[in-house]
């Protein structure tokens, strides 16, 4: 039992963190449950919006990793040619992606029965490409910038760029994810 | 005032980057590995997100009403996830390096501490979540549901029940047909814990309010 007890003391404070971390996230959309509830299409999308930000986060975090370690990252990283294409296709993989999810979410909607109009479709896709690209380019400037900045002093960025980045992720998407449907509906 | 992309911008756009992906993705020649794998892994990362999505949505009249479910929702989401992800690459390492047979059986001491701290993880942190939760409700919205509590933890402890073993089931069995869990765990429990995670959340919720 002497492993359990050190898988649960290991364990324990980074789970607590990231689940509060996403409960305090959370309140974007308690302030904004209103709107929300009563548009169907973000209530459909906003699991898998969660989920696709999160994925991004963990992406970013270990390709930077993984590159640091092999010495490919000039210590100025935005002048990484290697950097920029690896936002420049997360990017473009997450404006697909929130299209997808966009769409998916607002057919269930109407086969659902839930009215929708021009102005409406145009808005719920407007709040989830705002809301993934956004985070994606706050996540990529915080993860290489910490990571660069935990490496020089001295420690072991995978251990600390991933939780952080997932935490950032799941806190920032609900924040914005709330603020964007308040301002837009 | 409308958007109006100019057309010049769009053709530089589709020609310069959109292109390229795609041939990147459909040529065998010269493969950009990891986006493939980005692609691939969020297919059905999102797919059990929408369906997780819909299936909450068929019950957000009833679920509106409870106070502080939309802070307690992705508070939950995420444990459930972390939980199930650690025990998959525990997992993960435990069938690359002792093989399948050890972890195959339940008697293995190793399978046994990994089943005990994931439950034992789920159930103390859902029953801080709640903590949590009840506290963060009655700051914002000035309420004490102290049932928040009991829905976290009753809810914890019938996802753990469901998903612990499933999560060390799936690893054995792709292990034994030739995958490598590690490289396909993570998209899968993204999704399974999502779907399950919300059915139960409102089966609960239904039973105790």
């Amino acid at each position: 039992m002497k492993n359990a007890k050190k898988i649960l003391i290991q364990s324990l404070p980074a789970l607590i963190l990231a689940s509060t971390l996403s409960s305090l996230g959370g309140i974007g959309l308690t302030l904004v449950k209103p709107k929300l509830i009563v548009i169907l299409p973000l209530v459909i999308l906003f699991p898998a919006l969660n989920d696709m930000i999160g994925d991004y986060g963990a992406i970013l975090g270990s390709k930077f990793t993984t590159w640091l370690y092999r010495g490919s990252i000039p210590t100025h990283w935005y002048r990484s040619k290697k950097l920029k294409n690896l936002v420049k296709n997360v990017l473009l993989i997450a404006l697909f992606y929130s299209f997808l999810i966009s769409f998916l979410a607002i057919s269930i909607s109407s086969i659902q029965g839930f009215p929708l109009t021009f102005s409406l479709i145009l808005k719920v896709t407007i709040v989830t490409v705002l809301t993934t690209l956004s985070l994606v380019i706050l996540l990529s400037l915080t993860i290489f910038s910490l990571g660069i900045f935990f490496y020089k002093k001295g420690f072991d960025p995978d251990n600390i760029l991933i939780p952080l980045a997932t935490s950032i992720a799941d806190f920032g998407a609900l924040a914005i994810f709330g603020t964007l449907i308040y301002f837009f509906f | 005032m409308p958007i109006i992309i100019k057309n010049e911008t769009l053709k530089f756009f589709v020609s310069r980057y959109l292109i390229n992906i795609v041939r990147d993705l459909v040529s065998p020649y010269k493969p950009k590995q990891y986006i493939r794998d980005i692609f691939e892994g969020q297919i059905v990362s999102i797919l059990g997100g929408i369906l997780a999505g819909t299936i909450l949505a068929s019950r957000i009249e009833n679920l509106q009403f409870l106070p502080g479910f939309f802070i307690l929702l992705p508070g939950f989401l995420e444990l459930q996830g972390c939980i199930n992800s650690t025990l998959a690459a525990r997992t993960g390492s435990l069938v690359h390096t002792k093989g399948v047979e050890k972890a195959d059986g339940l008697k293995d001491y190793y399978v046994k501490v990994n089943l005990f701290s994931s439950f034992i993880l789920s159930v103390v942190s859902s029953l801080i979540l709640g903590i949590f939760i009840l506290f963060l409700t009655l700051l914002i919205l000035k309420k004490l549901v102290l049932q928040l509590v009991l829905v976290s933890f009753l809810s914890s402890l019938i996802v753990s029940l469901i998903l612990i073993p499933l999560t060390l089931a799936s690893s054995v069995w792709l292990y034994k047909r030739g995958y490598d869990p590690d490289n396909i765990m993570g998209a899968f429990l993204t999704s399974v814990t999502d779907i399950v995670s919300v059915i139960v959340l409102i089966l609960v919720i239904k039973t105790i309010f």
